[in-house]
């Protein structure tokens, strides 16, 4: 038995895991073989008793530094047995014979083969892979060596994305890669990835996010991931990198790889932190007492001189209300939506990871818990998740991997009839003079806003989502022929949704102050405009999903003299199916939340449904050549099939070229000492992307139920072409070029890679517009006619030096502009025979619209009737009644083209007004520091030429009917005293008669930010303390989540979630947490 | 044995290989796009096709689910600053723009019936005459013969609601096919004015003479809600008394004549008034009260919106709407006061203006400016007609609806001393500020909610009535038949008010019918083609319309006397006289350069 322990490398205190291990091994052997027969006999079960026994030992050091490693480990090439260094750097291992190979592995080292060659002490040094120009780039359809890439990829290790305590690296890749760009959609559990481009938006249509392959499979999966469980991320820049995807890959590829089992003995490791977040911003709304003094201010504006008597609020009770509030709070509310919110949020996590193994097997399990509590008591996210990967040679020459990510989600939301995003715009237009709650503990409502009523209902919205990512494949090495392999390899992606909602009527309650003491009615509310009914309804939806991907690969590698060739060919095909039913049953009289306890008449009950399915086909081929580790050249490409189109239209084609050329390598080079390495690159080449919807090329009707009625009500479907068919629809075709260079200098005391690049896309839909009348009365389906150029550039540096005193300094910094051009776009003759308001020429989303040219002041009015008109001398024509403290739009264009002015302001007169909303640059830098023990990280991201409209319920008064104002307003806002104000002067409406809410420059702000992201301080126990408890490391730690934030934005947050509505979006949060790192 | 591992290798990689590719390429990238039908299926019988035509029907414009009820538009009544109409109000209306919503646009009242949306509507009937003719011999004879004068109805309609906003219009009977048609036939101009209306007029004679449709369908009839023979004459009598009216039929028309009379007769004719009436007559005489009897007054206005009450006999033309699944969203912008038992129901959006008001009659059927109506301004709200209290709260008015569990007594008053929810704002919220709030057509078993499964009444017999008066009127003079028609309104139980008195010139008459028809069709989007056709807007909303203000003379205990004050509502009213009719989307002109714009725009 204990042979057998021996031969799997377990030993010491952690055996009962290994017995786990053990049979998950064998149950991951059992489902391997239900593929693949075993083989006769395998080198696994040989025996080795039948081996000649030999000890070798030796100690294992830096390189550089010449310091001892401990916990190197040591392994005997294509046979089981292994062991590791200890606190000295020391090991000893019996090998079975004289030729054996020892294989030393540490995680930051080159692995370092040493063939015995008969002697017994073999000390060696590993090379810090600080060092290593060899390292190993995860690419489209497997690795390629880093030095002699020739295509743009950025690559980042899963432990640098895993210090951020996210519960998705969505939100951390921008700022950490060189061309990554994100816009949050605000903080909300569960909802808030953000949204991800790579090198910018290179299209006008809606898919312009990354394509997301996780191990080598198209999985749309990043946020089901643990972040803790994941190996490397690569980013896919250029042509050369995406081309291998085709028609997936035009927007740029993110590659996931997940951990995979490390060779030696089991490594257990625990993660734990545990934080509170709070939201980067929260309004500042009015009190009680400011509100009626902002609104008496706004009265007086739209009808000056009114006596006290006719203000909104007798000035003599706003000024004593905090006497009155504090004698009766009842009848003199002085309520702030913030009560409604929790405004701390726990947010916790745990993981675990045990990975290890032999050259046979290889296995790395991990299990983890999220859980991210919201600002509201019923919102809240949690992920459950688990992976295992196997991965075991079964013959010299023959490798079968295993591996399962699975996760369970749930979102917690609110009452199906509202969301927490909806209650934060309920907050803003909860006037503070109405009660939010009494001082019984009751709640009322203001205006058809009863929050509190929502969040006491009990009503609740839960949405599941399982997912299990499972794949097989099988690697056969031909050793017929030198250097080419094969591989099979297939994935079953699978998920299932589920969503239920319960809704029951919103009660709050009426006061009515003229009994002793108040009385209180019990009312139903529902809701602004009506949409929470006044029954109890329930809503269910199942759902489920899977792909089905199969990839047959051909490999080929081979070095002869100084000619390295590879040779690369995929066959991919992939099948996805989707369906849903969900179910709906209204009148719900015994208070159970089950579908069929609900009313029994029919006219209760709602069902529907769908199902899909989509198929893909590609082939794919790579072609490397490189001459002496110096001059390289690459071919790649993909032959691609889709669903999407028509028969004989589905097919395309997606080459791309790209070369190389290290000069470090060259011989005038090798002088110069200091040059690591120089390297050289362009690209060029297409690739594709989807657009639009299926099924654009055939004309038929969509049916829809219960559209009309007849008779006594009863309804009926209908059925109706959407629009005409457009049977030549295809994809939008992007050509990539790029430039770039690679530098490692002074050992890697500084490393820098740039590259430029310039895209063109083609072919986006555009509506054909010119080729019908209106009077056509049916759409046409798009066209592919819509054209966009996108430049930019990316740098990245890092720099690495460690001081004699053992201070370890590090830095990573990169840098990513990107700015696309719309050359072809559908615009009306309007806006296109217009300089100023043309769209073609300008980038994506420009916004449009007056340019202002600041407020009027009391000086505009020169005949002093609060009124600007021509009587002041003032004859442009505006947008109603003018005021002192309105805005002041320039005239600039007259009627259809005609280039002067023409004393009117309408559109005409539109101007660019701003960036889009999506940074132009982004950038990201990491500070990192090591001493005796303590880390020190700082992660600063930031981004730049990005606009924002502010125009919302922080800046301007009473943004909607009857709704609050921030003091951001109140502070800054335009009277006779204070002229040269922020804001416009005050209206009893947000729209009232004067133009200020048009869309203009004077709401535009500039959103350059740079925030402290991550600041992360850790203390590693000493070894000499470890030693005495068995465990190898223990890292303690604290960080903190947004913690500065230097914006000219100071009232909100500069990556607010909302477009629109600035300010009513689900908060962005700022987090401290702590945690603990500990391995065994 | 090293071979045989070798072959073996290869051979099942081989074969994971060949699985993946061995299937036919092309048969696995041919999926099935199960969510559409093909023409083959959607045409095959007529229960199929029925399908289709439930489109042509669900196209009817959503009037009451439109917060910018077409009435905001009118000296009627009052709303906030956010909508479409308070732009067009202010005179801002674009043809550049190509949003129809109704918050902020700039296109005036075309928002229901827009170009682009009409020609949707118009494809949609085109589509189901051409392949039910088509596929005849799917179909029996005697469905063909119906259902075709259902769409034909249907796009007469539909044409009828852009025409009488924008003139005359693309006449397209077809649906245009770009592969196969000419660009004169794909590129239509607009017809003029009279080849417009003489287009729609011989739809609906073809349909009435067809004689296929049903005259009338009672409530609980299978088919309530389609097309019917009573409401094609009625809408023939509607566009043909809207046609003679002086705005489109006169020497001086609303909008200077156009070489291509796109917005007027070419040459104005009075005969077209006895038409109109002949056709209204007609609708009387064989249908109506004078005849078969299927339409006529109901006797109860106040509960004719009901949903028990649907398809009652004074209902000719309606949109449909069920409770929860297709709501009546009516109520929700305005379903009466804000709030009612100090509980927000509702926008507040329908506020009658003082204008409005003072239209009604004093109980004895007089204006309130005739001195011996007995009117007394200090005192408004009593003795006048039923009317006013059926449709109108007002300040101090007793609200009681089916849903309410005790009566609440309204107050818009400024009252420092017991401030109400519903006192007049000006401005900030939702409550009106007018005064006034209309409660006609809202569904008293609910607050406004998704439950409102009244239907929207498009016409009914009383427009019929007075569509005849005015067109008799104008063309014979007042005779004996107009005093009945408008008497029958005035007279009708409930209404009771005196017959209008004898002898009253043709312009008495005119000005008493106008009146009638204000009031009586009030909050039924019937007011502002009145205030087109009649040529009467350019004074009307030119006008500095009023609220009521109602306040104390000693308003800190109010102990004094209450005082009501006409006061202007100082919102803008600038009313140019090119929008009289809403502009052609400079959209569709850049789509289609034939068509011509609209004068003024």
């Amino acid at each position: 038995m204990k042979k057998n322990l021996n031969r799997y490398g377990l030993k010491g205190p952690a055996g009962t895991i290994h017995k786990l291990f053990l049979f998950m091994k064998i149950t991951g052997m059992i489902l391997m073989f239900g593929f693949f027969d075993l083989p006769a006999t395998p080198a696994y079960y040989l025996n080795d008793d039948e081996q000649q026994k030999l000890t070798i030992s030796g100690k294992v050091t830096d390189s550089k530094t010449g310091e001892a490693l401990p916990g190197v480990n040591i392994v005997v090439k294509d046979v089981t047995l292994g062991t590791n260094t200890d606190m000295d750097g020391k090991y000893s291992i019996a090998v079975p014979d004289r030729d054996a190979v020892l294989v030393f592995s540490f995680i930051g080292y080159t692995n370092l083969e040493m063939p015995v060659a008969g002697k017994t002490v073999i000390d060696v040094a590993l090379v810090s892979q600080l060092q290593n120009l060899d390292e190993i780039v995860v690419t489209a359809y497997g690795t390629q060596k880093k030095n002699t890439l020739t295509g743009s990829v950025s690559m980042v290790k899963g432990n640098v994305i895993s210090k951020i305590p996210v519960p998705n690296i969505s939100n951390s890749i921008a700022g950490n890669v060189a061309g990554v760009t994100m816009r949050p959609n605000g903080g909300q559990p569960g909802y808030d990835n953000p949204e991800i481009f790579i090198r910018g938006i290179g299209t006008t249509g809606d898919n312009n996010s990354p394509l997301i392959i996780i191990d080598g499979f198209r999985r749309n999966n990043i946020s089901q991931l643990d972040p803790s469980s994941i190996e490397s991320i690569s980013v896919l820049k250029d042509a050369a990198a995406v081309a291998p995807y085709g028609l997936g890959g035009a927007n740029g590829v993110i590659l996931i790889t997940t951990k995979k089992g490390v060779t030696g003995a089991p490594t257990l490791t625990f993660n734990t932190y545990y934080g509170w977040q709070t939201p980067t911003y929260y309004p500042d709304l009015l009190n009680a007492k400011d509100y009626m003094k902002l609104k008496n201010e706004a009265y007086l504006n739209a009808n000056p001189g009114s006596p006290d008597a006719e203000l909104p609020f007798l000035p003599s009770m706003v000024n004593d209300y905090d006497n009155l509030h504090a004698q009766d709070p009842d009848r003199y509310p002085n309520s702030t939506a913030r009560d409604l919110v929790n405004m701390v949020a726990p947010v916790q996590n745990y993981n675990m990871q045990i990975t290890g193994g032999t050259e046979k097997m290889k296995y790395f399990a991990g299990i983890g818990y999220f859980k991210q509590e919201g600002l509201f008591d019923q919102v809240n996210y949690s992920r459950f998740n688990y992976n295992i990967n196997l991965e075991s040679k079964v013959t010299k020459t023959t490798t079968v991997s295993l591996s399962v990510i699975s996760s369970m989600e749930r979102r917690n939301d609110l009452d199906p009839s509202e969301d927490a995003v909806h209650m934060f715009r309920s907050a803003y237009k909860y006037l503070p003079i109405h009660n939010l709650y009494y001082t019984n503990g009751l709640w009322g409502q203001s205006s058809g806003n009863a929050p509190a009523a929502v969040l006491n209902a009990g009503g609740w919205d839960k949405r599941d989502l399982n997912t299990v990512l499972s794949s097989l494949s099988i690697e056969q090495q031909l050793s017929f022929v030198k250097g080419l392999s094969i591989k099979g390899a297939v994935s079953y992606d699978s998920n299932s949704g589920f969503q239920k909602g319960w809704h029951t009527p919103w009660y709050y309650w009426v006061q009515d102050l003229s009994t002793t003491p108040y009385s209180y009615d019990r009312r139903i509310n529902p809701k602004e405009g009506g949409d929470a009914p006044a029954y109890t309804y329930l809503t269910q939806q199942n759902s489920r999903g899977q792909a089905i991907t199969l990839q047959g690969y051909v490999n080929y590698q081979r070095t002869f003299g100084k000619h390295d060739i590879t040779g690369l060919f995929v066959a991919e095909g992939r099948e996805t199916q989707g369906s849903f039913i969900n179910a709906r049953r209204n009148n719900y009289v015994v208070s159970i939340d089950e579908i069929n306890m609900g009313s029994s008449d029919k006219n209760d009950f709602d069902n529907g449904g769908s199902s899909e399915i989509g198929t893909q086909i590609g082939y794919v081929y790579r072609l490397g050549y490189v001459y002496n580790n110096k001059y390289m050249a690459e071919a790649s490409g993909r032959y691609d099939g889709h669903y999407y189109f028509a028969p004989g239209l589905k097919w395309g084609y997606f080459p791309a070229f790209s070369l190389g050329w290290r000069l470090s390598e060259e011989n005038f080079m090798k002088n110069i000492t200091f040059i690591n390495n120089l390297k050289i690159r362009g690209s060029w080449g297409k690739s594709g992307n989807l657009a639009g919807d299926p099924y654009q090329y055939l004309s038929g009707y969509n049916l829809v139920g219960s559209q009309y009625a007849f008779g006594s009500g009863t309804m009926v479907p209908i059925a109706y072409s959407p629009q005409e068919a457009n049977p030549n629809i295809t994809w939008e075709i992007s050509t990539k070029t790029d430039v770039g260079f690679e530098a490692t200098l002074w050992n890697s005391l500084l490393t820098v890679e740039a590259d430029y690049f310039f895209e063109h896309r083609t072919g986006m839909l555009l509506p054909p517009a010119i080729t019908v009348p209106q009077e056509y009365g049916l759409p046409l389906a798009d066209e592919n006619a819509g054209e966009m150029e996108n430049n930019g550039i990316e740098l990245t540096v890092g720099s690495r030096r460690e001081l004699a005193n053992g201070l370890k300094l590090g830095f990573i910094g990169n840098f990513s502009y990107a700015k696309n051009k719309m050359v072809q776009v559908y615009e009306t003759s309007a806006t296109y025979d217009n300089p100023n308001r043309r769209r073609t020429g300008r980038p994506y989303l420009t916004p449009f619209g007056y340019k202002s040219l600041g407020l009027f002041s009391t000086a505009d009015d020169k005949n002093n009737d609060g009124v600007i008109n021509s009587e002041d001398g003032y004859n442009i024509t505006q947008f109603g009644e003018l005021h002192p403290g309105d805005i002041r739009y320039a005239d600039l264009r007259g009627q259809n083209g005609d280039l002067t002015p023409d004393r009117v302001i309408d559109q005409n007169d539109e101007v660019s007004i701003g960036y889009p909303i999506y940074p132009e640059m982004s950038y990201g830098f990491t500070p990192t520091a090591e001493w005796k023990g303590f880390d020190l990280s700082l992660f600063f991201q930031g981004s730049a030429r990005a606009s924002l409209r502010t125009f919302g319920f922080q800046t301007v008064c009473f943004r909607n009917d009857n709704s609050d104002t921030d003091y951001e307003y109140l502070n800054n806002h335009w009277t006779q005293d204070h002229q040269d104000a922020k804001y416009p002067r005050a209206d009893l409406g947000p729209t009232a008669n004067n133009g200020n809410d048009l869309e203009t420059d004077f709401w535009m702000k500039n959103t350059n930010f740079l925030r402290l992201k991550t600041l992360t301080f850790g203390y590693t126990l000493p070894k000499s303390v470890l030693n005495s408890l068995k465990i190898s490391n223990i890292r303690a730690y604290c960080s903190g989540q947004n913690l500065l934030t230097f914006s000219n934005l100071k009232y909100m947050d500069p990556e607010t979630g909302a477009y629109d509505d600035v300010g009513t979006s689900y908060p962005l949060m700022k987090s401290f947490t702590f945690g603990l790192n500990v391995t065994f | 044995m090293i071979k045989f591992k070798i072959i073996r290798n290869i051979a099942l990689t081989g074969l994971i290989l060949a699985g993946t590719f061995s299937c036919n390429q092309e048969d696995f990238l041919e999926t099935t796009n199960k969510g559409t039908l093909t023409d083959l299926t959607m045409w095959a019988s007529e229960s199929n096709a029925d399908i289709y035509l439930n489109y042509c029907y669900s196209l009817l414009p959503d009037k009451p689910g439109n917060p910018d009820y077409l009435d905001n538009f009118t000296d009627d009544n009052d709303v906030s600053e956010y909508y479409t109409s308070y732009n067009w109000k202010k005179g801002i209306v674009n043809a550049g723009s190509d949003y129809f919503g109704a918050w902020g646009s700039q296109v005036g009242p075309a928002m229901e019936a827009n170009w682009a949306q009409t020609y949707k509507q118009i494809r949609a009937c085109n589509t189901f005459i051409t392949n039910v003719n088509k596929n005849a011999t799917n179909f029996s004879e005697e469905y063909v013969a119906k259902r075709i004068d259902e769409a034909r109805f249907l796009r007469a309609y539909f044409y009828g609601e852009l025409f009488t906003l924008l003139g005359g219009m693309a006449i397209i009977t077809e649906p245009q096919d770009r592969a196969t048609m000419t660009e004169d036939q794909l590129y239509v101009p607009r017809s003029s004015f009279e080849e417009t209306f003489n287009f729609i007029i011989s739809e609906l004679d073809a349909v009435i003479n067809n004689a296929k449709l049903a005259v009338k369908y009672s409530s609980g009839a299978a088919d309530a809600g389609r097309a019917t023979l009573g409401a094609a004459l009625a809408l023939k009598g509607w566009i043909q008394l809207f046609a003679a009216s002086p705005a489109y039929n006169s020497a001086s028309p609303a909008v200077p004549a156009s070489p291509d009379n796109l917005q007027s007769f070419a040459t104005p004719d009075q005969a077209r008034w006895a038409d109109a009436a002949e056709t209204n007559k007609k609708f009387i005489d064989t249908w109506g009260h004078k005849g078969s009897g299927e339409y006529n007054l109901f006797p109860k206005m106040t509960e004719f919106w009901r949903e028990a009450n649907e398809y009652n006999e004074e209902v000719i033309w309606d949109r449909q709407y069920v409770a929860t699944t297709m709501p009546n969203n009516f109520d929700v912008w305005g379903g009466g006061p804000t709030y009612v038992l100090n509980t927000y129901i509702c926008w507040g959006n329908y506020s009658p203006t003082q204008q409005l008001v003072d239209e009604f009659q004093t109980a004895d059927g007089k204006n309130i400016t005739d001195p011996t109506s007995g009117y007394d301004p200090q005192n408004p709200y009593v003795n006048r007609e039923h009317r006013f209290y059926n449709f109108v709260v007002y300040d101090g008015a007793s609200y009681k609806q089916e849903w309410m569990p005790t009566e609440d007594i309204i107050r818009y008053r400024i009252d420092q001393v017991h401030p109400s929810l519903n006192e007049v704002d000006y401005g900030g919220g939702d409550v009106g500020n007018t005064g006034y709030s209309s409660k006609k057509m809202i569904n008293p078993y609910y607050t406004p909610s998704e439950l409102n499964g009244q239907n929207f009444v498009y016409t009914r017999y009383a427009e019929v009535l007075l569509n005849y008066a005015e067109a008799q009127n104008e063309a014979v003079g007042p005779d004996v038949s107009v005093y009945e028609a408008v008497n029958a309104i005035r007279t009708r139980p409930g209404t009771d008010l005196p017959e209008l008195q004898p002898g009253l010139s043709k312009s008495e008459m005119r000005d008493a019918i106008r009146h009638e028809r204000r009031i009586e069709l009030s909050y039924e989007a019937k007011r502002l083609y009145d205030l087109f056709r009649w040529k009467i807007a350019e004074v009307n909303m030119n006008f500095d319309l009023q609220r009521i203000v109602i306040t104390n003379t000693s308003p800190a205990d109010n102990s004094g006397v209450w005082v009501y004050t006409p006061t202007s509502l100082d919102r803008p009213h600038n009313f140019t006289q090119k929008m009289y009719f809403v502009p052609v989307p400079q959209g569709a002109i850049d789509q289609n350069p034939k068509l011509k714009q609209n004068w003024g725009y």
